[in-house]
This record gives structure tokens, sequence and C-alpha cells, in this order.
């Protein structure tokens, strides 16, 4: 399969294709840095005009989106702390504290080479491990995945922040919205309340921008001292000065480019759940985890290598088995399905130059990150931090309801984006800490849907749940995580 | 098969005789609303079928593709039932999930709220079941279950779709009881099987194509052997009169003039024979089995009473 | 209970976690109607978020008792707020009425002007790149619909 992917080499080196990976890209980091507007969104949007442009070059585009979003979202949580993109939450924990002290340069700048450095590895391992790799998935059924959700969610204790109650309370909050809709199993509708439009639950998105975008919103209005300060800020020296200053950061980069992997190939979490992670084992592993959270430069690496690390292994498993990791590679499949390519084990044998071409194109597009984002991020997106607040607050508010709108093209779900808007308003005001609630959305449904068909396949028997060694392995990692930190304060405060 | 040209030929001569010209339609874009997100395989049906049906209509017609996606195409085919019927708004439409949705939910219209064009795909159910059950043929299948009741599990895509009533009908067929386990969409129930997390699962031809050798396939529910997969059995071929499928088709909001009825039949009739059509939804695996109008419309009232039948016996929640 | 400076009632914080209660509760109403398995996790949520928002009104209480700082008032200009929030709301509706493209030339300005940006140059040169931008971007570029107003 080797030869397949090197003979796949030269229909990438074109310039139609280069041409597509560049736009791709450049394209894509702008989508990420509006918040509301994803990759998901781009791409879908992207899948109809595909009809009549040669696959390779349209999936160039795709690739080429996918890696410029995942970093494009970085921008504004660095800058405003607003999340362009889901996976981008855990970036604005260091992100936005380094902005404040004006490092915001270097924080984009780390944000770049990390997201390229993560895109490169995802590449790598889409390339070289793809078969070997979708058989590790099928490991993967109900109960496994239902512990993998819990594992995740236990990941949470660490994003309470200062009181642990309002922190579980934001995280019951998440869950309780992921019950929203159609009951993933017998699809009866749940507090639905009649409105059709929630039917397939809340996206993730309208929860994103109305927590996320409406509380800095409002302080951008509310002082209206024109802060020129933040534009200064990103004045930076260049890229190839600063990038010794990361060299440090391997370690993290390693580490979160395999979490990110991991997360990808594992179905249905994606990028936020991959960011969350790695910024926690990061900080574990860190020996001052106190600064973090007040800028240290290490967790905004470690976030964007892994938000990036999932993009090209969450298409393993969509690739091979047809089951996307993520809603990004799920809109690709379709791209791909246009395209008459099937996935399967199959499409490997098929269409090799295609689907090799494809992999090359995730590569070349995480190393064009580098250059393409570079630039962009220190010199067009410094501009918008000296518009007066005013202005940039009101801007913000039409990008908002562009991005919520343009989900499925309808005014409900801008409604309720101002609905969680306000609720995210207080909840910013009275320090009820937000991250749980975008993790408990996310996995909440993921853990409900895998419990109900452990259940259902073990006859309602509970302890279907342990039945298996993966399982049972999980079973402990989760304990391992909750208890270790416990003990390890007990043992601190008793020594 | 083609009786709608009995129609047609009827209601011409009336127009005829009363004088009546044919309205040049169409005189303005026609929209097509998807009930579905672009990429998924209702989306590339259309977007296939479209350019034919424009060209077969004359008049440089253009169609749009319009994705309404949510609750299942449920909302797309609302705004079909409800919008006017002047032959400028047509819609897909699946089955039996359409009418499935009549029964189990409150929904906006019924049977009665289409005029139907064309069902252009016909993709047969399949049962696979994963190798590590032994399990390889209908026979042992049905036996499986006959022995322990419910020990089978069969993963499906979700309940209310055409897996579900493809497989209560196996069940009344061989009088038979297995476990459903409806996974979120067809892809999560063939990885399931593929691991071994459940012992078998109904899916429908094109999703099982690509995977042949890593499941059993023990029968394909259609009176003959799809192209797709050659060499798997009918389930006829194995004692089981099972026939059962999705269905992928066109309608229009009921009560449209019937000069642009004819005139839409007509153009979709020969849209769905157009060979390079064939080839275009061959490559992206929809299984092509044609039904215009009238016996569309047949097939509709068939799917839609077995639903009924299943949903007053069974009900699924 | 008797706190003497202010009322432990009127504590912000405790009208929130009575808020959350009571939303709970009457989230758990239709809750506890659905069948079977389906309710198992949203009442599970719903009663452990009725239990925290108490635990909440207790830690409360004891961090007043024990803690005599005077509140602080969580905004700094309540009025500014409101307005921030009021202005979001009057552009959406607006949207639905005019229009987005209308919306958004007049949305734009004003707010801008009323928050506080007093520079006629600035605030026509957003108003335009912004319009304009969108136009180009997504009406021409991505052929994204937006609401045309439903009083046309």
């Amino acid at each position: 399969m080797y030869m397949d992917l090197i003979s796949a080499l030269p229909s990438v080196l074109t310039f139609d294709n280069f041409f597509a990976i560049v736009i791709g890209v450049l394209s894509g980091i702008a989508v990420g840095a509006m918040p509301g507007l994803s990759a998901t969104m781009a791409i879908s949007v992207l899948v109809p005009f595909t009809f009549g442009l040669d696959p390779l070059v349209a999936l160039g585009l795709m690739a080429g989106i996918y890696n410029g979003a995942m970093y494009g979202g970085a921008i504004p949580a660095i800058l405003l702390r607003i999340p362009g993109t889901p996976a981008a939450v855990a970036t604005s924990f260091d992100g936005y504290p380094m902005a404040q002290q004006g490092r915001g340069g270097f924080a984009l700048q780390i944000a770049v080479v990390s997201s390229a450095i993560g895109g490169i590895a995802s590449a790598l391992a889409l390339m070289l491990l793809a078969p070997p790799l979708a058989k590790v998935t099928l490991l993967f059924g109900p109960s496994e995945v239902f512990w993998i959700a819990v594992f995740g969610l236990c990941s949470i204790i660490f994003l309470l922040g200062e009181s642990p109650i309002k922190g579980l309370i934001s995280a019951c909050f998440g869950i309780f919205v992921s019950m929203v809709g159609a009951d993933p199993i017998t699809s009866e509708d749940r507090f639905i309340f009649g409105q059709l439009e929630l039917l397939d639950g809340i996206n993730m998105v309208i929860l994103l921008v109305g927590l996320y975008a409406m509380p800095p919103v409002i302080d951008l209005l509310e002082q209206p001292l024109d802060t020129k300060e933040a534009g200064k800020a990103l004045k930076t020296e260049s890229l190839l000065r600063s990038l010794p200053k990361m060299f440090h950061f391997w370690k993290t980069w390693l580490r979160s480019s395999l979490i990110g992997i991991w997360i990808g190939i594992l179905p249905g979490a994606g990028g936020s759940m991959a960011a969350f992670m790695s910024y926690n084992e990061a900080r574990r592993a860190s020996n001052n985890p106190n600064e973090w959270g007040q800028g240290e430069p290490e967790g905004v690496a470690a976030a964007e290598t892994a938000n990036n690390a999932d993009t090209a292994s969450a298409l393993i498993p969509a690739l091979t088995l047809g089951i996307p990791g993520t809603a990004v590679a799920a809109v690709m499949l379709g791209g791909l399905l246009v395209h008459g390519l099937q996935p399967g084990p199959m499409l490997f044998r098929d269409n090799p130059d295609i689907v090799f071409g494809f992999m090359w194109q995730f590569l070349f597009g995480a190393i064009l990150l580098i250059f393409l984002g570079g630039s962009l991020a220190t010199n067009s997106f410094s501009h918008l931090l000296k518009l007066p607040r005013p202005v940039l607050g009101s801007i913000i508010i039409v990008l908002m309801f562009i991005g919520v709108y343009s989900i499925n093209e309808r005014m409900f779900d801008v409604y309720l984006m101002l609905g969680f808007g306000l609720i995210g308003y207080v909840m910013d005001k009275f320090k009820f800490p937000l991250p749980p609630v975008v993790l408990g959305l996310i996995l909440g449904g993921f853990a409900e849907e895998n419990l109900r068909l452990t259940l259902l396949i073990g006859q309602g028997q509970w302890s279907a749940l342990f039945a298996n060694t993966t399982s049972l392995v999980l079973v402990a990692m989760t304990i391992a995580v909750v208890v270790g930190p416990m003990l390890k304060r007990l043992f601190v405060k008793t020594k | 098969m083609f009786n709608y040209k009995k129609k047609a030929a009827l209601m011409s001569a009336l127009l005829f005789a009363s004088g009546a010209a044919l309205a040049d339609y169409p005189e303005k874009t026609i929209t097509l609303i998807v009930g579905f997100s672009a990429g998924g395989g209702t989306d590339v049906m259309a977007r296939n079928v479209a350019p034919y049906v424009e060209k077969y209509l004359g008049n440089n017609a253009s169609i749009v593709v319009k994705n309404v996606p949510g609750a299942s195409g449920q909302i797309g085919i609302t705004e079909v039932a409800h919008s006017d019927p002047d032959g400028y708004t047509i819609g897909t439409y699946n089955l039996p999930g359409m009418m499935a949705r009549t029964l189990d939910r409150d929904s906006k219209y019924s049977a009665d709220s289409f005029t139907y064009l064309a069902n252009i795909v016909s993709d047969p159910n399949v049962i696979v079941t994963s190798k590590k059950s032994g399990i390889t043929n209908a026979n042992e299948f049905i036996e499986a279950a006959k022995k322990a009741p419910k020990s089978i599990t069969v993963g499906m895509s979700s309940l209310g779709g055409d897996d579900h009533l493809g497989l209560t009908k196996f069940q009344n067929i061989t009088n038979t009881e297995y476990t459903i386990i409806p996974f979120k969409g067809s892809s999560g129930a063939r990885t399931a099987v593929m691991g071994g997390h459940v012992a078998a699962a109904v899916l429908n031809i094109s999703e099982v194509a690509a995977f042949k050798d890593e499941l059993n396939v023990i029968g394909v529910a259609r009176s003959k052997r799809s192209e797709f997969a050659p060499d798997v059995k009918t389930f006829k071929e194995q004692g089981v009169e099972f026939y059962n499928g999705a269905l992928r088709g066109f309608v229009a909001p009921a009560g449209l003039p019937i000069d642009i009825e004819l005139k839409l039949l007509e153009a979709f009739n020969k849209a769905a024979n157009d060979p390079e059509m064939l080839a275009k939804m061959n490559a992206t695996a929809n299984p092509v089995e044609a039904s215009i109008g009238p016996d569309f419309k047949r097939l509709n009232d068939e799917l839609y009473q077995l639903a009924k039948q299943a949903w007053e016996t069974t009900p699924w929640k | 209970m008797n706190n003497n400076n202010t009322n432990p009632l009127l504590r912000p914080m405790i009208v929130i976690a009575f808020c959350i209660f009571i939303a709970s509760a009457a989230f758990l109403i239709p809750a506890l109607e659905l069948t079977g398995r389906a309710s198992l996790l949203p009442v599970a949520m719903l009663i452990a978020l009725m239990v925290l928002s108490v635990i909440l009104v207790i830690t409360d209480i004891k961090k007043a008792r024990t803690n005599k700082t005077p509140y602080k008032p969580a905004l700094q200009s309540p009025g500014r707020v409101l307005g921030a929030l009021l202005s979001v709301l009057v552009f959406v509706t607006n949207v639905d009425l005019l229009g987005f493209y209308l919306a958004t030339a007049i949305f734009v300005p004003v707010a801008a002007y009323l928050f506080g940006c007093r520079s006629l140059k600035v605030l026509v040169a957003s108003d335009v790149i912004v319009v304009v931008g969108i136009y180009l971007i997504f009406g021409m570029a991505m052929v994204k619909d937006f609401p045309m107003g439903s009083i046309w």
C-alpha cells in the first residue's frame, strides 16, 4: 500500500490542486475565525459546488478548509475570548490571558505552529496507519464508547474552576441540554414542546455562540473605552525569531498529537474533547499547574495541537468503515459520495489515487498552515482589535446572527441562541464555568446513546457495561484519573 | 408499468377537445426541496437526477436544489406539502420513513398531501451477520432465533425506518423474535456488526456492497439478485418470501394542474431511463428501480398499510 | 438567616439557585412522563440540578455569615448591559421584519453610535464594509439566503 501512496503523489502536485489547498486553508482560517461559522458549515456549503469539480481539487479544498478552520477558531479565542469553533474553547483558557498581558501575538504564533504540528502528525497517522487503526475502532462497541464518554466527562472535574458546586451545575445543565430532541433509541421526543426544529437536538454551534460570544460582546458594549493597547500588543517579532522559544514544548506537542489522533479515530467526540483532554494532561504533567489558566503558553500549544491532530485521524474510521469520527468528517464523507467514492475497505483498492492523494493534501494543508496562518494572524487580524469597541461589538453581533442562521437557515435557531446568550451572560457574571456546559452537551448525548444501546444488547442487564476487557480497562483508567489527584492531595496534606 | 401514459393520452385528448393549449411550463426556476443535508444519499440522488429532468422538461428549465434538513426529512417534506401546487416546488420523498412519521409523530401532512411524481431508487434490505456469529444463511439465522427467541441482537439505523419495518416483516413471515438494537444511522450499526458487538444487522444493499468481505451477507430482500452484489442469494432463493427496501423518489404538493403533472411525469420517466443518469446512479451506489406517477402512489399506499399494521401491532414508542 | 445588612433572600446567588431549582422542577414534569429508559438520564440530571442548587444556597448562606465583606455589584453599569442585551434583541427582531441587509445597515452604525463611537467616518466606513463584505462573501460566494423581511 505504500507504493500506492507514492504513486498518488504526482497527481497531487499540480497547480490546480495546490491552488485549491491554498484557497481552502485561507478560507478555512477565515471561517474558523468567525464565531459561529465552523468547518462543518463551510464544507457543507461547498459540497454542492464540487459536483462539477475534479474530485482531487474538491477534496483539496475540503482538506484545506478543515485544517484552516481548526486553527482559525483560535484567533478570536485568543484575542476576544470568543472561541471561533467548539474545538477552540480550551485554547481560550490560556490564550486570552496571554493576550491581556500583551502576548497575544506570541499566543497566535504558538497556536499556528502547534496546529500545523498536530495536523502534520495526524496526516502522517492517516497515511501510514489507516488500515490497522481502523481495526482498533472495531474493538469499540457501545459499552466501550460509553466508558470513553464517561472518561471525558470525568475530565470535567479539572475544569470545574474555583467552586465545584457551580462547575457541577454547569455540567448537569450541559448534559440536560443534550437530552433535548428525539430520544436516541426510541425517537420519542423530549422537551421539544411541539417545536420540530428541536427534534434533532440543540446544535453545538447555537449553544457555543450564545454562551461564549454573548458575554464578551456585552462587555465590549458595556465599557465604551477604546483600548488601543490590545491592538498594539499584537506587534510581534517574526515567526523565525519566536520559533526557538517554542521548542521546549516538544513533549506537549508529542503528547497532544497522540491524544488528538486517538480521539479522532474514536467515533463521535471530535476536536473539542481532544483539546480538553490534552489540555488536562499537559497541565497534569507540568510542574507549575497552578499558573495554568493565567496565560501559560504551553496551554495554548496543548489545546491547538490536539484539535488539529484529530482532523485527518477522524477520517480513518470515516474512509475505512464509513463511520465519521467528527461532524466535519461526516460532511466530508458526503463530499466523497458525491464523486462516487464509497467509503469502505474497497475504497483503498478501487481508487488509490484519490484516497492517497487526499491524504497528501491533508499533509500539505497542514504544512501550508504555518506560512498562510502565520502571516494572516499577525497582520490582518490585529487590525480587528484596533476597531473602536462599540463598532467591534455590533459587528460581532451581526456575525453571530450569520453563523447561527446559516446552520439551518431558520430564525428559530437565532432566538434559541439569544436565550442561551442570556443564560451565558448570567453564568459568566456569577462565575459559573462555561467549559463543562460544552463538554456536557458533547458527551452527554453520546454517553446516553451508548449506555442505552449497551443495555439493549445486554437484555437490560447493567452488568453488560463490565462484560469485556476493553471496558474494564477504560473503567480502571477513569478511576485512576478521578481518584489519583484526590489521593495526591490527601497525601500532600498529611505529609 | 407506464399506465400513466393512458392517463396522459386521455388528458391531452380532453385538453385538445376543450381547445386549451399546454402552458409554457416551466417559465421560472423550479425549487427541489431535499429534506437532508448536502452529500447524503437522498441529496446525491436529487442532484444526479435533476439535470436530466431539466433536460427532458425542455424550455430551458432549471432546477435548484434547496436542502432543508432536520427531523429525518420531516421538516423538508412538510414544506413541500404546504407549498403552492404550481409545479415550481417539488421535493424528495423517502419511503417508508415519510409515511411512518405520519404514524409515530404529529405530522402536518398525510399520504393525500402529495402528487406522486416518480420513485427512482429502490435500495433493497439485506440481513448481515458478524463473522463471529457463525451464521451464514437465512435458515441458520431463523433457526438460531427459534432455538432461543430474542437471543440474536439485530442492529439497524433507527426505529420506524425501512430496516425496522423490514425486520418486523421478516419476523412475521418466519415467526421468529429478535432483539432490536436501533443505532443512530446505518454506519453505526454496520460497524457494530463488523466488530461483533451485535450479532446481525438489517441494512441496505448499497451500504454493504463495499463491505462484503468483512461481513456475512445472508440474503437480499428482493425478487431478483442485486447487481451490486450478484453473488448474494435472495431470501426467496432460500425459501423465505421476504421483500423490503428503502425507496427514494420525488413528489409535488397535491393539487398540481394536470398539464404540469403530465409534463413532469414524462420528464421523470425519460430521465429515469437515461443511460447516462443510470451510470451516474450506479457509481454513487443508488440502485435504480423507477415507478412513475400512479405506480408510485400505489407503492406508497402499500407501504403505508404495512407501516400502519406494524405500528398497531407493535408500536415502537 | 438573620443577616442584618442585606436581606439574604435577595442575594443574587440565592436568586439564581432558586431559579435553577424552579426551572428543573418544571422540566421534571414532562421528564417523568417519558417512557422507560428515555426518562432515565433527564430525570437524573434534573434531580442533580435541584440538589446542587440547594447545596449552592447552603454554601452561599454560610459564606455570607463568615464573610462580612459587603457584596459588590456584579455589573458596573446595569443600564448599559440592559441596553446591550436589548439592542441584540431589537436587531434580531428587525431582521425578521425588515430583512437582513437593511437591518444590518441600520443596526451597525446606530448601535456603535449609541454605545459611544462618535466618529462619523468610522461609522460610515464600518457600515459599508460590513454590509458589502457580507453580501460578497455570503450572498455571492456562498449563495446563502438571509431573511428578506416579513413586512415587504
